[in-house]
């Protein structure tokens, strides 16, 4: 959970790091860990702040260079 | 790593709405929103409070209908809050989270004002429950406990849910259609606006969100004058906006087998004919 909570920030595009928050939540939910879930939470209602009113559709997909600092982060 | 520039490139101008992305997000969020539990300080609806803060500061596109669903989407979370079981949980901790809840509720019922739409909406929903909208157990405080939190305290518990229990209550008696209102608002200023500048796209919209907000006054408001009267205007409206005669008949074929069931509710049938 930590790990998720610290490197979904990394990512570029703002729908994905939403899904991965919505969902790394559900994960801590099931697994009994309610602060973290709850953390989780609050982060993807915060970052919603940051959604634009409009964006490039090529948004939506992960960007490579972010997925390969997210490969060296593990290291 | 294989990067596919020529795809980048060719949809790199392409420009659009967030939206319809967000009010699916949203959806999702709501769903997941239905087994947190509340905070015994901040209250039950905490993490709805700060999500509907943030979505009336965001920047809307005037000509979309979003926000207004995005509301009719809480209004289906307070609904299936106000259940006494939900069809989905948390494992094995379930029971737990719902204490946990309803200690809160109890907690924020004591500071309860008339201005907390949320707790007026949970009591709306919840009285169409037939039930009230605060129940309590023994052995309450095991959520709390649990998170290291403590009740407020300064008044006996028991005191406390007296008084919670009479101010819900006079919620209930005095302000039971006010959380529709609440939402109101907003559909309405989207309806006006679309009438006077893309009438043909407006007319669409107006349709879709009021048949989408007829549905959910069907599935959650207390069946009251106002509730009746409410139906009936949304249903003229979503029938001269070109809504699918399907659509609406689906709706009426409900009500009638409502009414069926309960007597009552005649005063709605009355105004549709």
């Amino acid at each position: 959970m930590a790990y998720c909570f610290i490197t979904i920030p990394a990512l570029d595009s703002i729908f994905p790091r939403l899904y991965l928050y919505l969902l790394a939540s559900h994960v801590a939910l099931v697994n009994g860990c309610l602060p973290q879930g709850e953390a989780l939470i609050k982060a993807a209602i915060t970052l919603l702040r940051d959604v634009p009113a409009v964006e490039g559709a090529h948004q939506h997909r992960y960007r490579p260079h972010v997925a390969a600092m997210m490969i060296a982060d593990d290291c | 790593m294989i990067v596919d520039d020529d795809i980048s490139a060719e949809i790199e101008h392409q420009v659009q709405s967030t939206a319809q992305l967000l009010l699916v997000f949203v959806s999702q969020l709501a769903s997941q929103l239905v087994c947190m539990p509340g905070h015994p300080e901040h209250g039950p609806f905490y993490l709805v409070k700060a999500l509907l803060q943030v979505l009336d500061e965001h920047e809307w596109d005037k000509g979309t209908i979003t926000k207004a669903q995005i509301n009719l989407r809480i209004v289906a979370l307070l609904a299936a809050i106000s259940q006494q079981k939900f069809i989905y949980g948390i494992p094995d901790s379930t029971t737990r989270a719902g204490r946990c809840l309803h200690l809160a509720i109890v907690c924020a019922a004591g500071s309860l004002t008339h201005d907390d739409d949320l707790c007026v909406a949970h009591c709306v929903v919840c009285s169409r429950a037939k039930r009230s909208p605060l129940r309590w157990r023994s052995g309450l405080p095991g959520g709390a406990a649990r998170h290291g939190r403590q009740a407020p305290s300064g008044m006996p518990q028991h005191a406390r849910r007296a008084e919670a229990e009479h101010r819900c209550r006079g919620t209930l008696e005095f302000q039971a259609i006010r959380a529709f209102r609440v939402f109101m608002p907003p559909l309405a200023d989207h309806v006006h606006h679309h009438h006077h500048h893309q009438r043909l796209q407006a007319k669409r919209l107006q349709a879709e969100l009021a048949v989408e907000l007829l549905n959910h006054t069907i599935a959650f408001a207390e069946v009251n004058q106002q509730s009746a009267q409410l139906i009936s205007n949304l249903y003229e409206l979503a029938k001269n906006c070109g809504a699918k005669p399907s659509t609406l008949e689906q709706c009426i074929s409900f009500l009638r087998r409502y009414h069926a069931e309960n007597p009552s509710v005649d005063d709605i049938s009355r105004k549709l004919r």
